[in-house]
């Protein structure tokens, strides 16, 4: 059997994904007189991280009250305030002219997403005093699936998946994909290509969609563009148990008190109780730099156990009597109840995971599941990678949040959509087309993996993947730590080529496609390792056991990585800070620099 | 548990796998995803996008003749038989989109 192309379709822009980023990017296109076609691996509007959100997204209340006709917002609220809090939180190493775009551009976009999610008859309520709308995963889905039913000259392209991009002397000329359904590779001639694909995700507790298998990033980097903040991953509170539940947010979620009144004790799992000091307990809840407190002050005593019990800590309501136990639940269920069935948030009965508890002394085994990656394709203020002809959007990009993004992710690929998509479309309107002169190497690379002849499972490799980084690139790091989990890539770099599926079928032959996720996330993986072995600091989500300190003095650069002749070549740039100076003092520990920029913000609004 | 599946292709019929699935707490998707990493990687189910929480709607199957959604539904009992949606097969539990 020899592979060949059976379809070939051209277009000016070609935007890769199915969820906010891409519909909004396609939108924008189209706007500007491009012929646009838009290929997703999943369902448009049931696919991406898109759809698993918590539900909120926000932009500063003047503009909410300017542009998007919100009458309560808060107008004290500005966009140079969000901008300050963005920056600090990214721990200085935003590029501040990213974090601009995203202010100022960010309010169109909503505007344009809240249009449709009305036109698609769905809830997205504004909540004046945080100046954010709260919705749930699938009425953003339904809202981003209005996007492109309203603009019927997008052709979309459902459950295909991009495989890699198509290269000229010039740089990014197309796409090859794979039909997942029928096995056919259609081949994408385009101008210019926008990837928004979403974000990498290499452990095995997701709360995350299986598609974060950072294919955008690894493609970008096969095409040769610069990827940046690999090391920063952000992890939240994610449910163990019951089994049926795993992946789940809700443990987050009753971190909030809005959403569940009572506060549980966490414990590792013999009972110790890792509470947060004292003093870091006055941030409020709401405030997203809690996210980075759990992982530092419970993560801390997870990885302290994590050879015995791995991932895991309890969640324990034992202090509570039923009564009020069940008073919290039934709360969450009347906040869920607009998007979801009767008791219900999402698939799980709640009813249920009361009863649960009420059978395990209250309390239920809780990981850190990685949320979302702050790392990605390096772009410029017009979303062009260090590539010509590519583009990128969402959270396949760096560089918006640095070490930590306390902003929104929903947020940023509608305002990065906005911009992509016109810049992209310009570009291909004075380019015009190229010709590829990769599609047989690509080719070749999927048609390894079907031949006959003993091999290693695609399914193998990303679970022994899933291993190295549970392992040695968790929420905690240490330098002996990394190297291992770094030679642990390696032995899985000496297993891609001998990956093999038990059966040569290509109709739906998942095992074929992981062959291709297994590449994208080991490279995804292998930079951000070996960015954090580099990193001896802390640093927003990346946390070093043993070096607390964030050294300013010494580590305020982004880690850059690229592929040169097949191998990762890393280097360090200053973050472009046009606007708010960089720090030169260093800060103690991570909780420290928290606390301390909390207060800052406390003393700007009183 | 004995977990029974229906085969298209050259495997035409129903494939019999052994399972240490726990009753009332391993979801269906849970049982395919074994399935896939220790029995039989070429084993065709929903699995290219999966959100795992009910909320994309696309991993469906039929569990004793009952349809389902994978990612969301307990196994229960000894022998659980899984089937396509219908008979729109493209491959195993695979139906068209
Ligand atoms: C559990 C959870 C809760 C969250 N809660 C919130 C929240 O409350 N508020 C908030 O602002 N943010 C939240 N986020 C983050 C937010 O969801 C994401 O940052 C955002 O949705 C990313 O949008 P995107 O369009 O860039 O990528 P995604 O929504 O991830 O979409 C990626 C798209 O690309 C497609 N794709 C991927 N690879 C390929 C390929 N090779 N070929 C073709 N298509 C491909 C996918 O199928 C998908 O359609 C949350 C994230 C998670 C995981
Ligand atoms: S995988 Fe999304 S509903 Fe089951």
């Amino acid at each position: 059997m020899v592979l060949d192309v059976s379809k070939v379709v051209e277009c000016d822009v070609l935007v890769i994904g199915g969820a906010g980023a891409a519909v909004m990017s396609a939108v924008s296109a189209l706007r500007e007189g491009a012929d646009v076609c838009l290929v997703s691996k999943g369902k448009v509007g049931r696919s991406g991280n898109t759809i698993m959100i918590g539900g909120g997204f926000g932009i500063d209340g003047r503009s909410a009250y300017e542009v998007c006709g919100e009458t309560a917002a808060n107008q004290n609220f500005t966009k140079e305030q969000l901008f300050e809090t963005i920056v600090k939180s990214s721990f200085y190493l935003c590029d501040q002219e990213l974090v601009r775009q995203y202010v100022d551009k960010g309010p169109y976009a909503v505007k344009e997403c809240l249009d449709w999610a009305r036109k698609a008859g769905q809830k997205f309520f504004f909540i004046p005093p945080a100046s954010l709308w709260m919705t749930s995963g699938r009425s953003f889905g339904k809202a981003v699936k209005q996007g492109v039913l309203e603009n019927p000259a997008i052709r979309v392209f459902e459950d295909t998946i991009i495989c890699d991009l198509l290269t000229s002397s010039t740089g990014v000329c197309g796409a090859l994909g794979i039909s997942i359904y029928t096995g056919e590779i259609i081949k994408f001639k385009a101008g210019a290509v926008i990837l928004a694909t979403g974000g990498y995700q290499p452990f095995s507790l997701k709360n995350s969609i299986s598609d974060m298998t950072g294919d955008g990033i690894a493609m970008a980097m096969r095409a040769g563009a610069d990827v940046v903040d690999m090391e920063f991953l952000l992890f939240i509170p994610t449910a163990l148990e019951p089994q049926y539940i795993k992946g789940s947010i809700l443990p987050y979620l009753m971190t909030i008190p809005n959403y569940f009144p009572l506060y549980p004790t966490i414990t590792d799992l013999d009972g110790k109780e890792l509470a947060i000091a004292e003093e870091y307990r006055r941030i409020p809840p709401a405030n997203k730099m809690n996210k980075i407190l759990y992982a530092y002050f419970w993560g801390k005593g997870i990885f302290e156990k994590l050879d015995k019990y791995g991932n895991a800590m309890y969640f324990d309501f034992s202090k509570y009597t039923d009564e009020e136990l069940l008073g919290s639940f039934e709360k969450m269920m009347a906040n869920v109840a607009p998007w979801h069935a009767k008791n219900h948030y999402n698939g799980i009965n709640l009813y249920e995971v009361y009863e649960f508890l009420l059978k395990n002394n209250k309390r239920f085994k809780v990981g850190l599941g990685n949320e979302y990656s702050m790392g990605g394709i390096v772009v410029d203020k017009d979303f062009a990678s260090t590539v010509k002809g590519l583009y990128a959007a969402g959270e396949v990009t760096g560089g918006v949040f640095g070490a930590f993004r306390s902003a929104d992710g929903l947020t940023e690929m509608l305002a990065h959509g906005w911009d992509a998509g016109k810049k992209a479309a310009e570009y291909a309107g004075k380019h015009g087309k190229q010709t590829d002169s990769n599609t047989a190497d690509v080719l070749e690379r999927l048609q390894r993996v079907l031949e006959p002849g003993e091999g290693i499972s695609p399914y193998l490799v990303i679970s022994q993947l899933e291993q190295v980084c549970d392992k040695g690139f968790n929420f905690f790091r240490t330098g002996e730590l990394l190297q291992e989990a770094e030679e642990g890539i390696n032995r899985l770099k000496e297993m891609l080529p001998k990956m093999k599926t038990a059966v040569a079928e290509r109709r739906y032959n998942f095992e074929w496609i992981s062959a291709v996720l297994a590449e994208n996330l080991i490279l995804c993986a292998e930079a951000g390792i070996h960015a954090a072995n580099l990193r001896t600091e802390s640093r927003g989500t990346h946390m070093r056991a043993d070096y607390p300190v964030v050294n300013n003095r010494e580590h305020l650069y982004r880690i850059i990585a690229k592929l040169e002749q097949g191998a990762l070549i890393h280097r360090r740039e200053k973050p472009n800070a046009p606007y708010l100076p960089l720090p030169e003092e260093n800060v103690a520990t991570i909780p420290d620099y928290i606390l301390a920029s909390v207060k800052e913000d406390s003393n700007h609004e009183g | 548990m004995k977990v029974r599946v229906r085969r298209s292709g050259e495997k035409n019929g129903i494939d019999l796998f052994q399972v240490p699935a726990v009753e009332n707490q391993w979801t269906v998707m849970d049982v395919l995803d074994y399935i896939a990493l220790n029995l039989d990687p070429s084993l065709g189910y929903y699995r290219h996008s999966v959100c795992n929480q009910g909320v994309c709607g696309r991993c469906g199957v039929k569990v004793n003749g009952r349809p389902v959604l994978a990612c969301t539904s307990k196994v229960q009992g000894e022998d659980i038989l899984l089937e396509p949606l219908n008979n729109r097969v493209i491959r195993d539990l695979i139906v068209e989109p």
